[in-house]
């Protein structure tokens, strides 16, 4: 009898399988998985491996040396690489606007007037309309007294800007109803003397004015020119409940588009460069036009340029190879909308800017992994070869899934690259990478909802979500209902939470559960969806992904049903059977590369 | 047994009208937009009073200040010696805020906890 070990390196995990062979047949005995350690590919991987193995021995109940031979997978010399460019950038000069929202304004309507402080409210005269700003040194009785005292003297003071969260307070104490946005951090930053709106709607309803441009162009006298100015500042505030704009002299928002450079996408037969502002959908046309993609360079000296210039340089380190050695073969462009604190801006305004991420797929001549299969023989006394192409292994270990034959495709969703393969009748395999996986989804939910932690959306890609309603009841994603004997942490109370392992992980973001929901489900098909039907129409012996029956999905992100939701989904559209993978029956759509390289093994 | 009646109110109870933390309290909760009534007297337990006036809220929410700077929020249904929250030494801007959370317990929005 003899020990084989099937071991997977994968970007994120490396899979082992166990397997006995005897008078020719396998028995598998156990398998085991663990984080990837270093870079894919790389002698750094060898601790990652040691302690899979030491996992599977001790699952088989047999000690590491019984082990007769570790087959590696020669792992698909392709390396993924993302980036993110924001293409589009607002800026304020002088203080312009509060796209500010406090919880409680106070009062309703429009108000215009000249911004004064209410610590002048006694200089002021009648004939002309002010807005006050109120410090939080003055409290909202105070201001109140002096707001009606004012009023008797007919001074006409159509709204207030407070510091302090007093908006409703002084609304209550005053007879007139006037729009009053309060919670204004840096009230001192506010220019007196211009010309400034305040606008606040009915709870439950959002402003009108101050955010169509026509609206502000209304209140402000705004030649054509100038109203062409104000659409970012409009934009910005739809969906408020309420708002100030000021007019100063020399106040400006201007957005500009940010030169993030052009990529040249070089095919076998032709060469269209395009630029990254053009979006993901153009930029993604593009790449049809010219595949097979040869490789892509971008703009020396742009935002693309260094990226491409990155990817090259990490794997040319990797490889020992020069960079110009190094070709893009495979990109993913998704368009993104990005929260960015506006520059200039008072109350800590975001802008929701455009932006592209591309992910990129390298392949180069082969990864040294000549180099960790001797680091691991002789860290452990183990025999190690290097067998078999990840492809096929993968198509080998995808075959134990029962119900499942040939001709079959199948779908590896991981977490640096979707890689697809297909076998025929008569056995011959096709496989191809692309660009862009698990990671990809991680950085879209990171950037739209401005989360700056890439562990947290890893998090919120995987965990169901529910809102904490009140002390006892919780409402999950799906909308139904969920009960608790004892009150909820205070902590959690109002927000929205992740079930992880049963405990609720409270998130501290200003967003809805539907944006979430939304949010984490759009990044997954943009990924995922748009890389298997991709894929699927590379690998169709015939070009036409309807020509393909069965697609077996296997790896890490198959896991996510959301994500096998999806794409099963949308593969029904083309007519296409379509379901996870269960390695041998029982582990789920893990473990199909390192049960290949277990199955492929001959004696 | 007070002289609460049943409009759905915030009940806040504490010994007199010129009690210093009073005024903040109420501040919070109008300026959430919650309506409150209060009843002045006497007691001995005021977690226990807290409970009661939750239990009287037509809201389910109660709050009780007593002589020492301490402020309890209370909910009918937790249990009478279990308030939700029970500050000691509470200044003004902490009552404001406490003001404020009770009424986001009725609203269901994140408790203030900044203070």
């Amino acid at each position: 009898m003899k020990i084989i070990a099937g071991v997977d390196i994968g970007n994120s995990t490396t899979e082992v399988a166990l397997g006995a062979f005897i008078q020719g047949k396998i028995y598998f005995l156990s398998s085991a998985l663990t984080r990837t350690t270093g870079i894919k590919g790389t002698v750094d991987n060898v601790a990652g491996i040691k302690i899979a193995l030491e996992k599977a021995a001790v699952k088989a109940g047999r000690p590491l040396q019984d082990i007769s031979l570790v087959r590696l997978n020669e792992a698909a010399p392709v390396i993924g690489d993302l980036a993110m460019e924001t293409v589009t950038e607002t800026i304020i000069t002088e203080s312009t606007m509060i796209g500010h929202n406090p919880s409680t304004p106070g009062g309703l309507g429009l108000g215009v007037g000249i911004l004064r402080s209410i610590e002048d409210i006694d200089f002021l005269e009648a004939g002309e309309s002010y807005i006050l700003t109120v410090p939080k040194s003055v409290d909202f009785e105070t201001a109140a007294r002096r707001i009606e005292s004012a009023f008797s003297r007919n001074i006409d003071i159509r709204g207030l800007v407070v510091q302090n969260n007093d908006a409703v307070l002084i609304a209550n104490r005053i007879s007139k109803k006037i729009p009053i946005v309060d919670e204004v951090r840096d009230l001192h930053l506010l220019p007196l003397g211009v010309k400034a709106a305040v606008e606040v709607a009915e709870p439950g309803r959002v402003i009108e004015v101050l955010s169509d441009p026509y609206g502000i162009a209304g209140v402000f006298n705004l030649s054509p020119q100038e109203t062409k100015l104000v659409i970012p500042i409009a934009r910005a505030l739809i969906g408020n409940r309420s708002a100030v704009i000021l007019r100063t002299p020399k106040g400006d928002v201007t957005e500009r588009k940010i030169p993030a450079g052009k990529i040249q996408l070089q095919g076998r037969k032709n060469i269209i460069s395009i630029d990254i502002n053009e979006g993901a959908e153009k930029i993604m046309a593009a790449l049809k036009e010219v595949e097979p993609l040869l490789d892509a360079n971008g703009e020396p000296g742009t935002n693309v340029g260094g990226m491409t210039q990155r990817i090259r340089q990490v794997m040319a380190g990797l490889t020992g190879q020069k960079p110009e050695e190094i070709h893009i073969k495979d990109l993913l462009a998704v368009d993104v909308s990005i929260p960015q604190k506006v520059k200039g801006g008072i109350a800590g305004e975001f802008f929701m800017e455009s932006g592209v991420a591309l992910a990129a797929m390298v392949q180069t001549s082969r990864v040294p992994m000549d180099a960790v299969a001797r680091k691991l023989a002789e860290e452990t006394g183990l025999e190690v070869e290097i067998a078999g192409v990840e492809a096929n292994m993968a198509i080998l270990g995808a075959l134990t899934t029962p119900g499942t034959d040939k001709p079959l495709a199948i779908v590896d969703l991981g977490s640096g690259s979707t890689d697809a393969a297909i076998i025929t009748a008569d056995n011959q395999i096709t496989s191809v990478h692309c660009a862009g996986a698990g990671d990809m989804v991680n950085m879209l939910i990171n950037c739209e909802l401005g989360l700056n932690d890439m562990s947290l959306a890893e998090e919120i890609k995987i965990h169901p979500l529910a809102k904490v309603e009140n002390l006892f009841q919780l409402r999950m994603q799906d909308g139904s209902i969920q009960f608790f004997d004892k009150p909820l942490d205070p902590k959690v109370f109002g927000k929205l939470v992740l079930l992880k392992d049963g405990e609720m992980v409270p998130l501290e973001i200003n967003h809805s559960l539907e944006k979430v929901c939304h949010v984490r489900r759009k990044a997954k098909r943009k990924v995922f969806l748009e890389n298997t039907i991709r894929s699927l129409q590379k690998i169709s012996p015939t070009g036409n992904i309807r020509h393909i029956e069965y697609v077996v999905m296997v790896g890490g992100s198959a896991l996510d049903l959301e994500v096998a939701g999806i794409i099963a989904d949308g593969l029904n559209e083309f007519g296409i059977v379509v379901g996870k993978g269960n390695i041998r029956g029982q582990e789920g759509p893990r473990n199909a590369v390192a049960t290949g390289l277990v199955l492929s093994y001959s004696g | 047994m007070t002289s609460m009646n049943r409009k759905p109110t915030i009940n806040v109870i504490c010994n007199n009208i010129n009690h210093p933390l009073l005024k903040p309290v109420l501040a919070g909760i109008e300026e959430e937009g919650i309506p409150v009534q209060t009843d002045f007297r006497k007691e001995d337990d005021w977690v226990k009073a807290a409970y009661l006036a939750a239990e009287e809220s037509v809201l389910g929410v109660g709050m009780a200040l007593d002589e020492n700077g301490t402020v309890i929020i209370h909910y009918y249904r937790l249990n009478e010696n279990e308030p939700l929250f029970k500050r000691n030494q509470v200044d003004s801007s902490l009552a404001k805020q406490m003001g404020i959370n009770a009424a986001r317990l009725v609203k269901g929005k994140p408790f203030d906890l900044s203070l």
